[in-house]
C-alpha cells in the first residue's frame, strides 16, 4: 500500500468522524423538531459523504449499509416518509451501526452482522413501499479495478433520424447484426447548439474518435461537411454549422463510440452504420461510401453517393466545428490532431485490495489511523507564529543587553528577562489553544451511550448537553471519555428511577442527565446532573459498613458518606446489572479523574437528583505550583489545592490524645500534617514543630481540608509536569516531578492522597503514614 | 505526454477525502489544481483564478449551494459559460444526471473513479 493511499485513508477517517458528528447533530436536531428541509438535506449529505469516500477505498461493508441508510434518508427528504419518532429511532439506531462500521473499517473491533442485518431490515422498512432497493453491490463492482477507460457504458438513446434517400433504397439505422463486421465503420455525427453551450468541444469527439482508430491500430478518415457553412457576413457566431463524417477501422467497436458519446447523447445527432468506407486517402470523389446508413437531414446526406450518381462534396475540409468564440484550431486537413500520450498516471487511488486485502496490511492501516492528528485553526497557528517571532527579537535584545556592561544595563537585563517571561507565557498559552479541543466531541458520543443505557435498563433518558463548546486539551478530551461514558451509564442505571417509580414520585416519566462544562479559574469543570432519586445514604452506609469498607461505629458527614460510592468494591446495585456490574466501579472513574489532575465531588439531594462535578487541569503538562521547602529540599505543591498559607502561631495547634496535632484557623478545626516527618524526610520523633510554622492548607476533591507545615514558602511558578511513574515508579503522596529553575529535580505532591492518609488514619483506618521518600 | 503545467482544474466537493483523492490523482498528471468546498466558494475560487480554469470538476451534493446551482451559475457568466464542467457522482440513476446535463454540465465522473478515468475525463474535454 503506498504512502498516499494510507494519508488518504486518514483524511477519510478524519472526514468520516466529522460526518458522523454532523450527522449525530441533524438527528438531534430532527428529534428537537427541526424538519426543515436544511436539517435533513445535511443529514443526507452526512451519510451520502461517508458512502462516497468508502466507495472509493472499496470499504465494502459500509458502503453497502450506508447505501441503504441513505435510500431511507432520500424517502425522508422527499417527504415520502415523516420524521416521526420512531422513524427517528431507527435512524439513531443506524447511525449507530454506521459508526462501528467505519470503527471496524479503520481496523477496529468487528460489528455484529446480526445488528447491521436488524438496523439494514428497519431501514428497508422505511423505504419499503418505493421500488425495489436498488443493490448495493452495483455500487463497487467486486473486482473493482481502476480502468483506463471506465466512464459507465451507459447506452445512449439513440433516436434513429428518419431519412428518406431520393434513391428509394431502404434505409436501415445503424449497423445491425446482419451489417458485416468487416465493414468499415461510419459515424455522422451533427452537434447541436447545446453541445457548445455545455462548454464541449466537436473536436473533444472527433479526437476520441480518432483515439479508438488508434486503439484499433487503424486510422479515422474525418471529413467535414460544410454545406450549410453560411457566408460569412451572416456566420452566428454561436449557431452549429458543421457536421462530420468519420470512418473508422471495423475492429472499433460500437459500443466505445457510443461510449465517446455518452456525455453528448442529448445534444447531437449520431448515426453508426457500416458499409465500405472510402479510403483515407480517396479524396471525396473516389470514395464510394454505401452506407446502410441514416443521416441527420441537414448532414450530410446530400452528398453521400450511394449509388455513385452523385458525387459527394464532401471534401476533407477546415474543421471549422466549433462556433467561433472557441480556440479550436481553424485548419486541420483530415482532422488528426497531434497525438496525445496517456498520461503517467500511477495513482492507483481507487485500488480496493490495498485496503480490504491481508491482514497484514490492515494492521499497518490501524496503526496509522492512531497516529493522532488535529485540526487546528489557521488563526491560532498564526498568533502562535506572531509570538515566535517576537521570542527571536526578545533574544537578540537580551544578547545585546547582556553585551553592554554599564550602569543601565543590569536593569535593562532585569527588564528584558522580565517580558520575555511575558512571551513564554503567552507561546504557553498559545500552543495550548492549538491543542485545544471543544468537549462536545466527547458529549456527543455520550448521546449514544445514554441511548444504549436506555434501551439496556428499560428507562427513557434525554440527555442535555450544555458548553459542548469548552475547550480543553486535547488528551484530555480523549481520557474523558472513558470516565463520562462509565458515570453516564451509571446515571441512567442507578440515578434515575424506572418509569413507573418516576410517575409515582409525581415527576415526568423521560428522565433528564444534564452534562455540561465550563471554564472555572483556569480548570474545567464538568458536571453530570441527574433528576432521579438522589443518593440513598442509609443504603450506602449500611453497604460501606457490610464491605468493611468504614467502621461500624464511624459517624461521617453527609458528603463523607457520599463519597463511599467512590471506595473500591462498592457497588449499590442489588443485581449484576447489564450496565454497571462490569467489574468496573466508581472508583476506577475517580482514579481515571485523579490520573488526569482532576478531582470529582458529589452532591445528592433526596428525591430530586445527583450532581457529579468534574474539576480539571486545562493542560496536562503544565501546573502552577507553589514552591517550599520541606526539609531543606524543594518541592512543589499545586497552587489549585492551596486554600491559603498563613503563619500559625505554635499555642493554635492543640495535641489530641491520640498524638495527632490539629490547629484551629478562625475557630475550624483542621488536621496538621508536618511534611517533613510525613513524607519520612525527619524522624518523628526527634522533631517539634517550631514556635510559628508556616502552613499550606489544602482541600482535596472532597472538600476535606488538611494543613500542611512547611518550613518556607520560596516561589510559586509554572512547573513542567515529568512523570515519575514512566522515570522511576509510582511513590505515594507523590504526584510527579519537575525541574526547576536552577536544574534539580523537585517533586510534586499529590495532595489528594496526602489529605485521604490523614483523614483515614483519624478515622483509625491507616494506621502507618504514607510511606517515606527516602526509602 | 502534453505539458499540462498550464492546465487549471477547478475542483469543489465538501468531502475532504473525495478532495485530496483530486488533488493527489490530477497533480501526480500534471494539473493545476485548485479547489473549493462548496458552490459558493467553488464561484468564488473561480472568479479569483486567474487564468481561469480549463475544466471544472464538481459534487453534486455539498451545502450552501449545490453542483447544480454552480453550474448554471457558471453557465449565466459570459467569462466562463464555455468551461467544461463535469460533476462527481455516485448516483446511478439517470435523473440525477439528466439535471446535470440540464444544467449544462459537459459531463459526469463516477465514484469511485480511478485517476486514469479521471484524467481521461478532463483529457475528454480539454483536448
Amino acid at each position: 500500500m503506498s504512502d498516499s493511499m494510507d494519508e488518504i485513508l486518514l483524511v477519510f477517517f478524519q472526514e468520516c468522524d466529522e460526518q458522523l458528528q454532523e450527522l449525530e447533530r441533524g438527528l438531534s436536531a430532527l428529534e428537537g423538531g427541526e424538519t426543515d428541509h436544511d436539517t435533513i438535506n445535511a443529514i443526507f449529505r452526512a451519510v451520502h459523504s461517508i458512502k462516497g469516500g468508502a466507495a472509493s477505498f472499496g470499504l465494502e461493508n459500509l458502503v453497502r449499509f450506508a447505501h441503504i441508510f441513505e435510500t431511507s434518508l432520500d424517502a425522508l427528504r422527499s417527504g415520502r416518509v415523516q420524521p416521526t419518532h420512531d422513524v427517528i429511532k431507527i435512524l439513531l439506531k443506524a447511525m449507530d451501526v454506521l459508526s462501528d462500521l467505519v470503527t471496524e473499517a479503520k481496523g477496529g473491533a468487528g460489528v455484529d452482522a446480526a445488528r447491521v442485518a436488524e438496523s439494514q431490515t428497519s431501514l428497508e422498512t422505511l423505504h419499503a413501499k418505493e421500488d425495489a432497493p436498488d443493490s448495493a453491490d452495483s455500487l463497487i463492482p467486486a473486482d473493482f479495478e481502476p480502468v483506463a477507460f471506465d466512464f459507465t457504458p451507459v447506452p445512449i438513446d439513440f433516436e434513429p433520424v428518419p431519412v428518406s434517400f431520393d434513391f428509394g433504397d431502404e434505409p436501415t439505422t445503424e449497423g445491425g447484426d446482419g451489417a458485416d463486421t468487416a465493414l468499415p465503420i461510419q459515424v455522422t455525427f451533427c452537434p447541436h447548439k447545446a453541445l457548445y453551450e455545455r462548454g464541449d468541444d466537436a473536436r473533444n469527439l472527433l479526437i476520441g474518435l480518432r483515439d479508438l482508430a488508434a486503439d484499433a491500430q487503424g486510422e479515422a478518415e474525418i471529413r467535414c461537411d460544410v454545406s450549410h457553412l453560411p457566408v460569412l457576413t451572416e456566420i452566428e457566431a454561436s449557431e452549429p454549422c458543421l457536421s462530420w463524417c468519420v470512418v473508422l477501422p471495423a475492429t472499433v467497436s460500437e459500443d466505445s463510440i457510443h461510449a465517446v458519446f455518452d456525455w453528448v447523447s442529448d445534444v447531437c445527432d449520431i448515426t453508426i452504420s457500416r458499409g465500405t468506407g472510402s479510403g483515407p486517402d480517396d479524396g471525396g470523389g473516389a470514395g464510394k461510401p454505401q452506407p446502410e446508413h441514416s443521416t441527420p437531414e441537414d448532414a450530410v446526406e446530400p452528398e453521400t453517393d450511394v449509388n455513385g450518381v452523385v458525387a459527394p462534396e464532401v471534401e476533407p475540409v477546415a474543421a471549422v466545428g466549433s462556433p467561433a468564440s472557441f480556440s479550436a484550431p481553424l485548419v486541420v486537413t483530415e482532422v488528426q490532431p497531434p497525438k496525445i500520450e496517456p498520461a503517467g498516471v500511477k495513482v492507483n487511488l481507487a485500488a480496493p485490495p490495498a485496503v480490504s486485502g491481508q491482514k497484514g496490511e490492515r494492521g499497518a492501516v490501524k496503526k496509522r489511523v492512531e497516529q493522532a492528528s488535529i485540526r487546528v485553526d489557521l488563526q491560532r497557528v498564526d498568533e502562535l507564529m506572531d509570538l515566535v517571532g517576537e521570542l527571536v527579537i526578545a533574544q537578540a535584545t537580551l544578547e545585546t543587553v547582556g553585551l553592554q556592561h554599564d550602569a543601565n544595563s543590569e536593569q535593562e537585563m532585569a527588564r528584558r528577562i522580565n517580558s520575555m517571561r511575558t512571551l513564554t507565557r503567552d507561546i504557553q498559552n498559545a500552543v495550548m489553544a492549538v491543542r485545544a479541543q471543544p468537549v462536545g466531541s466527547v458529549f456527543q458520543r455520550m448521546q449514544r451511550v445514554v441511548r444504549e443505557a436506555c434501551s439496556l435498563a428499560h428507562k427513557d433518558v434525554a440527555l442535555v448537553v450544555e458548553g459542548e463548546d469548552t475547550e480543553v486539551d486535547r488528551t484530555l478530551v480523549e481520557k474523558l471519555s472513558d470516565p463520562l461514558t462509565h458515570m453516564l451509564r451509571n446515571a441512567v442505571d442507578h440515578g434515575v428511577e424506572a418509569p413507573e417509580a418516576r410517575l409515582a414520585a409525581g415527576k415526568l416519566e423521560q428522565g433528564r442527565i444534564l452534562l455540561s462544562a465550563s471554564h472555572r479559574s483556569g480548570r474545567i469543570l464538568i458536571t453530570i446532573q441527574d433528576d432521579g432519586a438522589g443518593i440513598n445514604q442509609a443504603r450506602v452506609l449500611e453497604i460501606a459498613v457490610k464491605r468493611g469498607i468504614v467502621a461500624p461505629d464511624a459517624t461521617l458527614s453527609e458528603d463523607e458518606i457520599n463519597n463511599l460510592i467512590f471506595a473500591p468494591g462498592f457497588s449499590t446495585a442489588s443485581s449484576v446489572s447489564d450496565l454497571s456490574g462490569r467489574g468496573v466501579g466508581m472508583d476506577v472513574v475517580k482514579q481515571a479523574i485523579l490520573g488526569l489532575g482532576g478531582r470529582i465531588s458529589i452532591t445528592s439531594v433526596p428525591g430530586k437528583g445527583t450532581t457529579f462535578c468534574l474539576s480539571l487541569p486545562l493542560t496536562l503538562a503544565v501546573l502552577d505550583g507553589m514552591l517550599v521547602m520541606v526539609a531543606g529540599t524543594t518541592m512543589v505543591v499545586p497552587v489549585s489545592s492551596v486554600v491559603e498559607t498563613l503563619m500559625v502561631h505554635k499555642r493554635d495547634m492543640y495535641t489530641m490524645p491520640d498524638g495527632r496535632v490539629v490547629i484551629s484557623i478562625r475557630g475550624v478545626c483542621m488536621p496538621l500534617l508536618v511534611l517533613a516527618t510525613e513524607l519520612g524526610l525527619q524522624e518523628a520523633k526527634g522533631y517539634s514543630i517550631p514556635e510559628k510554622a508556616v502552613i499550606l492548607v489544602v482541600e482535596s476533591e472532597t472538600g476535606a481540608r488538611v494543613a500542611l507545615v512547611v518550613e518556607d514558602i520560596k516561589d510559586q511558578a509554572q512547573v513542567v509536569i515529568k512523570s515519575m511513574e514512566k522515570n522511576y515508579r509510582q511513590i505515594p503522596g507523590v504526584s510527579a516531578a519537575t525541574i526547576l529553575g536552577d536544574g534539580s529535580v523537585s517533586l510534586i505532591l499529590d495532595v489528594p492522597a496526602l489529605v485521604a492518609s490523614t483523614t483515614e488514619r483519624a478515622d483509625g483506618r491507616l494506621a502507618e503514614p504514607a510511606s517515606g521518600i527516602a526509602a | 505526454m502534453t505539458t499540462q503545467q498550464e492546465i487549471r482544474v477547478l475542483t469543489v466537493d465538501d468531502s475532504p477525502t473525495i478532495q485530496i483523492m483530486l488533488r493527489k490523482a490530477l497533480e501526480e498528471a500534471g494539473y493545476n489544481v485548485i479547489q473549493g468546498c462548496d458552490g459558493v466558494e467553488g464561484l468564488e475560487k473561480l472568479q479569483e483564478a486567474a487564468p481561469p480554469p480549463a475544466v471544472i470538476i464538481t459534487d453534486i451534493n455539498m451545502p450552501r449551494l449545490d453542483g447544480f446551482g454552480l453550474i448554471e451559475a457558471v453557465r449565466k457568466q459570459e467569462a466562463y459559460k464555455h468551461i467544461p464542467i463535469l460533476v462527481l457522482t455516485t448516483e446511478s440513476d439517470p435523473e440525477k444526471k439528466q439535471r446535470a446535463r440540464q444544467a449544462g454540465a459537459t459531463g459526469w465522473i463516477v465514484k469511485p473513479f480511478s485517476a486514469e478515468a479521471l484524467v481521461a475525463a478532463i483529457r475528454r474535454v480539454t483536448a
